[in-house]
Parts: structure tokens; sequence; C-alpha cells
């Protein structure tokens, strides 16, 4: 049985259940002349017999899906001869991953006949098994929904049952998110670990130079690696800092127009077009920034006697920035227009003008709001990736000068990830560790961004 | 009447898009005293308070026709700025709605946007003379700095008084200033209109004909955007000269 077959004798099986149950609780109820019927609606017993029968299938989907492969190495290892596990240095792990990699439809000649031997008959096992599951998930599908609908009767209070399984689910859901979020962090923790028993923790984090191209061949030209993170976190900053002194007034002054001076017909045009500046792939942005923004200020600072770089961190950011406007703009649009019509005729009412009402009763109202898509904007511009390669550059810098180049924490990931690779060398684990710095660097700016938003909000309600 | 006419208004018509909302309003309001409008809901009543200081402006399709004369200016002619006529027509909303600040900030916010106080004793003495005129000073003199939502929904509104009173305005307009109040709550503000009285011309639209006749010596009954009859309070409670004025009162209308 193949899955296609499998799913549409589910979703059958899963209509009839429902319909059956709905049927025989009608029937239930329509044999009652007098007195009480069934205590909940026939259709929550249709209802809670397909939900059973829905989760039971899916849960064992779910454990056939993770225990198949361990069930069908172990059947492979039975398989294959002794002597030629040997021949592989006595572990067979290696052996099953050539076997289960050999494309059967398409054999390299020369392939050891064994091997081949080995991999027909992976492939029947890998049919064969599934159907078998299959089977056994059906069966064990079917038995649910006879069970629920034999559960039908006038002690059974279905519309309870079904509300009680929904909040389950719904907790099952947003546990799988946190579960998810956990796990990205301690596999980040524990490859950091193994990085920082490589390079001391100290010369990383204070470390003034950066330099990680380590040789991983014999006779390969590189750097003996220095793993010094101040230059690229300055980098970071710098190129963080830039785009949001163009995206915070840009964002937030559009984002007032449109709230509170622009007519209808000109809102509901230009915050569209505003929108779309989201919807560019930021690629795109970073060839503007290397190939239009820089040289044109190259030219432009140039005029003024300045010298900058063709790569600087003064295009990439001033590019980020733009690219960022539409996160504030639209949020705090959004948040200014909440604020209650109320309080703004109150200020009007005392003779406050236009501005002064924006200023001073508005946006504290706002504040909140506002903070939350700065944040936002400013966690887009600390993972901005591309404008930075093309218009920033690689080279890890330490300046606080715009006009030069540098380079961030998600690019030198990036680099450190790309061509050749030792897994376990210190410039591969350098990437873990450099992002789990990041992620711990956002979370602090996020915990002091909320406790500054809570202790200066004006709670409108 | 023998008093002084601070307001005037000249057959003043007001649209909100194509819909007439008010047709050919003629009202005069005395100097100094309380004028109440009372009229059933959507009668016009709040659409007439608002155009007295421009409130209409903030409404997109709101359009006047007309004069509304207040000592003896046109307030719409194109020389008078909406935001010094409103400093000197002051405004309570039907729902309370102090600014989401303290105690204090409320009723400075006023004073500072004029710069009514010269120094910071002065807007001291300033904002606490306002919240004694609005009767609401021995109740909260120990938390004048706590948020100004955190006052019950009457001393919330005695707050907006005291806030509106703080720029010193020569009229007050009340949209049903006790219509999300209690019992004792209103009677508390209805004390504080009598006081007020004394130095302002009040305008107070109310749903309560009770109310009317407590607290105002004028009334004015709208009834489907017109100004039906015009009168002495106890007069026209007493003795209304309109048939649709005497159905209302007696409650056969509304």
């Amino acid at each position: 049985m193949g899955f296609w077959s499998f799913f549409f004798i589910i979703v059958f099986l899963g209509l009839t259940t429902q319909w059956y149950g709905t049927n025989k609780a009608l029937k239930l109820n329509s044999n009652i002349k007098e007195g009480p019927k069934l205590p909940s609606l026939p259709s929550y017993y249709g209802a809670n017999a397909f939900l059973w029968l829905v989760i039971s299938v899916l849960f064992f989907l779910i454990v056939w899906v993770f225990s198949k492969p361990h069930i069908l190495d172990y059947i492979l290892i039975q398989n294959i001869p002794k002597a030629l596990i040997d021949e592989f240095g006595g572990t067979p792990n290696m052996l099953i991953d050539i076997v289960k990699a050999t494309d059967i439809s398409n054999i390299f000649p020369g392939t050891n006949p064994i091997i081949i031997e080995n991999a027909l008959y992976y492939n029947k096992i890998d049919k064969l098994s599934d159907s078998i599951a299959y089977s056994i998930i059906l069966f064990v599908g079917l038995t649910v929904s006879i069970f629920s609908i034999n559960r039908i009767s006038f002690l059974f209070k279905a519309r309870q049952a079904v509300e009680k399984t929904n909040i389950n689910l719904l907790i099952l859901c947003s546990t799988i998110a946190i579960i998810a979020t956990i796990g990205i962090i301690l596999s980040l923790i524990f490859e950091a670990l193994r990085f920082f028993e490589k390079v001391n923790f100290f010369d990383f984090l204070f470390g003034f130079n950066w330099s990680p191209q380590t040789a991983i061949r014999e006779g390969q030209v590189a750097s003996d690696g220095a793993f010094g993170a101040i230059p690229i976190f300055s980098g970071t900053l710098l190129i963080t800092f830039v785009a949001m002194f163009v995206a915070i007034p840009i964002g937030l002054f559009s984002a007032i127009y449109l709230a509170e001076y622009a007519k209808p017909s000109v809102r509901s045009t230009f915050k569209p077009i505003l929108e779309i500046l989201a919807g560019v792939p930021t690629v795109v942005y970073g060839f503007f920034a290397a190939i239009t923004v820089g040289p044109f200020l190259k030219n432009f600072v140039g005029e003024f006697g300045f010298t900058i770089a063709s790569e600087s961190a003064i295009a990439a950011g001033g590019v980020m920035g733009i690219m960022i406007i539409p996160f504030i703009s639209s949020l705090s649009d959004d948040v200014i227009r909440a604020v209650p019509q109320n309080l703004r005729d109150g200020s009007y009412a005392m003779g406050a003008t236009k501005s002064e009402t924006v200023k001073k009763i508005i946006l504290p109202a706002a504040l909140p709001g506002i903070m939350g898509a700065v944040l936002l904007a400013i966690s887009r511009a600390i993972g901005e990736t591309m404008i930075v390669v093309m218009a920033a550059g690689i080279a890890a810098n330490l300046t606080l000068n715009p006009f030069e180049s540098v380079t961030t924490v998600t690019v030198q990931i990036v680099t450190l990830l790309v061509g050749d690779q030792e897994f376990d060398s210190a410039k591969t684990l350098a990437a873990f560790a450099l992002g789990i710095t990041l992620f711990f660097a956002t979370l602090f700016l996020n915990i002091v961004a909320l406790r500054i938003v809570q202790k200066y909000r004006e709670k409108y309600d | 009447m023998a008093e002084k006419i601070k307001i005037s208004t000249k057959k003043v018509n007001v649209f909100y898009g194509d819909k007439k909302a008010l047709e050919n309003i003629n009202l005069e309001i005395p100097e100094k005293k309380v004028t109440s409008l009372i009229g059933p809901s959507g009668c016009g009543k709040s659409t007439f308070i608002r155009c007295l200081n421009r409130m209409n402006d903030t409404i997109d399709i709101c359009r006047i026709e007309g004069k509304i004369i207040i000592d003896n200016e046109d307030i719409y002619s194109k020389e008078i700025d909406p935001v010094l006529l409103r400093a000197k027509v002051g405004m309570v909303f039907q729902k309370p709605n102090p600014f989401p600040k303290s105690i204090f900030e409320n009723v400075a916010y006023g004073p500072r946007i004029h710069g009514l106080a010269k120094s910071d004793d002065e807007l001291d003495e300033l904002v606490t003379q306002s919240l004694v005129k609005a009767g609401l000073f021995q109740e909260i003199k120990d938390r004048i700095h706590e948020p100004g939502t955190s006052l019950s929904g009457g001393q919330q509104q005695r707050l907006c008084i005291a806030r509106t009173i703080a720029i010193s305005p020569q009229i007050i307009l009340m949209d049903e200033p006790c219509s999300a109040l209690d019992p004792i709550a209103t009677a508390v503000i209805e004390e504080l209109i009598d006081e007020l009285a004394k130095n302002f011309t009040i305008v107070i639209v109310t749903h309560s004909m009770q109310q009317a006749a407590r607290v105002s010596q004028q009334t004015a009954f709208f009834h489907m955007g017109n100004l039906i009859e015009v009168g002495l309070t106890d007069q026209i409670f007493s003795t209304p000269s309109q048939k649709k004025t005497q159905d209302y009162i007696t409650g056969k209308i509304g």
C-alpha cells in the first residue's frame, strides 16, 4: 500500500466515522419521545469519533516515521555478509549509508555486486515495511473508530470531550514551537562549547583580531586562525546603527503622516506602496547598494574631500535602512491608529495643535507598539546578510567610521560555512559560537527594550 | 432676556456628506449662565455643540453653513484659528477621557502648551487651583502623581473638567458629561456645574430632562435636526409653547 492510497483510505474512514457517529446520535435522539435526550448535539458525537480516529492515526504514523530507519538498518545489517562489513573497517554504519545511497535505477558500472544486491533488498524492505505499517495503522484506526462510535450513549458528554481534545491539541501545537526553539538553542550551545574547547572563551569574546580562514589541508596557504569577535560585533553594531538612523525617523514620520494627517484616499495609496519595499528581495537591495549607492557615495563624499571605501558600512547600512522602513512605518501606523479617538479629541479640545497632540499624547500612548516595531526592525537589520556581503565587504575591520568596509556576524557565519569544510575544526565551530553570542545579544536587547517600555508606557485602558 | 449674549448662531446648517444633520439653527446663549440642549438621540444636539468649538473640523465629511458668533466674531471666518478658539471654548466629553498621564500632568497639559505658567511653582499653583475648583483636590491631593486613569469614573470626569478650566476658557461645552456616571457622581458634577456657572458660560447636552431642569437656566429643545423651542428652563418644562416639546417632556416621543 503506497502512502497516497493509505491517505485516501484514512480520509474516507474519517468522514465515514463522523457521518456514522452523527447519525447514530440522531437515531438515539429520535427514539426518545419524552424526557431528556443526548447530553450533546449529535454533530459533537460524530466530531468526537472523528477526532479520536485522526489523533490515533497521526500518533502511530509519527511513531512509525521515527522508528522506521532504526528497524530497517537493523534488518539490513542482518542481511549483509560479515566479510563485507570487515572490509569496511568492522563498523556497518558507513556501509549502510552506501547501500542506502545507491540509486538502483542508475547503477555505476563496477559497483560491488553485494552492495547492489543489498540496495535492491533495501528497496524491497523499504516498500514492504511501509505497506505493513500502513495496514497496521489502518487496523488501529478502524478499531478506534468502532470503539468511539460504540461509546455514544446517554451517559457520554461528547461536547465536553471535544472541547477537552481541542484544548489539548492547542497546547500540543504551542509546545512544539517551544520545543523547537529550545532544541535550536541547545544545539547551538553544545557546538559552541566544542568551539570553546579549542579557543579560549575570553579570547573569542574580547579579542580584537578576526581571521578565521585556517588551513584544513596540508600545504594550503591560510592564516593561523584568530577568533577575536570584537571587530565583527562592532561591524554589526555600526551597520545596524546606520540602518536605524535611516529607518527610524523616515519610518516613524511616515507612519505619523499616514495615521494622523493623510486623507483616507492618500493613505490607501501610500501604505501599499511603502509595503512593496518589504517585498523586494534582499539580494536586489544588495546589488542596488553595491552598484548604485556605493559608487554614488564615493563620488559624493569625495566632493567634500573625504575618502570612502567602495564597500562601506554607510552604503550597506543606508540601503538596509530603506529596506526596513516599511516594518517600522506599517506597524507604527497600526499602533498609532489604535490610540483611542477620544484622547485626540480631548487634546484638540484643550486647544492643542495636531503636532502637539501627536508629540505629547499619541506617541507616548503608542510607545510600546512603536518600540516593538523598532525591535523587530533591529532584529531584521542584525540578521540581514545579503546586503552586507555585497555592499560592505567581508573584511573584519575594527572601526567606527561608517565610510570604511566592515563585516557583520551573519556574513562571517556564511563565509565560515561555505567552501572546504571540516566539521570539527575551530573555523566551522566558530559559526556556532557566533550564532549563540548573537542570540544572547539580541535576547538581551529585547529584554532591555521591554523594560524601558514598561517603565515609560502610558496605558490608555 | 436681559443678559449679555455670549454666543449666537445665525442660520446654521450642518451636513455630514449629503446628509443634513442640522437645519437653520438660530440660538442665543447668554453669558455666565447654563444653557442645556435636550432632545432625543440623533436630533443633532451633539453635532451642534461640537460646532461651537469647531471640533467638527476634525471630521472630514462635515460641512457647516451659516454664522456662529462668539464675542462679535464669526468663529468660522478665515481669520479665526480653531486652535486658539478651542482654548477659549473648552469641552468636556461624554466618556471621561483623561490622558494616560498622571493627574498632575493631565491638568498641566493645557497650561504647558499655552505657556500660562512662567515657573514650576506657578504651574503647581495653577494645577492645584483647577483641581480645587473642580472639587477634586481634597480627594486626590495625596496621589496627584498617580495615573489619571486610576481614578473612578466620576473623578475622571471631574479631572477632565479641571483640565479644561486650567486654561481659563470663557465657555465650557459639556457633551452629556454624566451619561457614563452613577447617580452620586452625577450629583457631584451637577453641583460643580452650578458653581462653575459663576465664572463660565456653560452649554450642556443632556439626555436627562431632570438634569436640564436642575442645572440650567435656559433650555433648547432639538428634534430631527431642528431647533424646536428655546426659552427659560422653568418655562420650557412648565408651559412649553410647542406641541413637540410638550410631547418630549411628557415622554410621548423620544
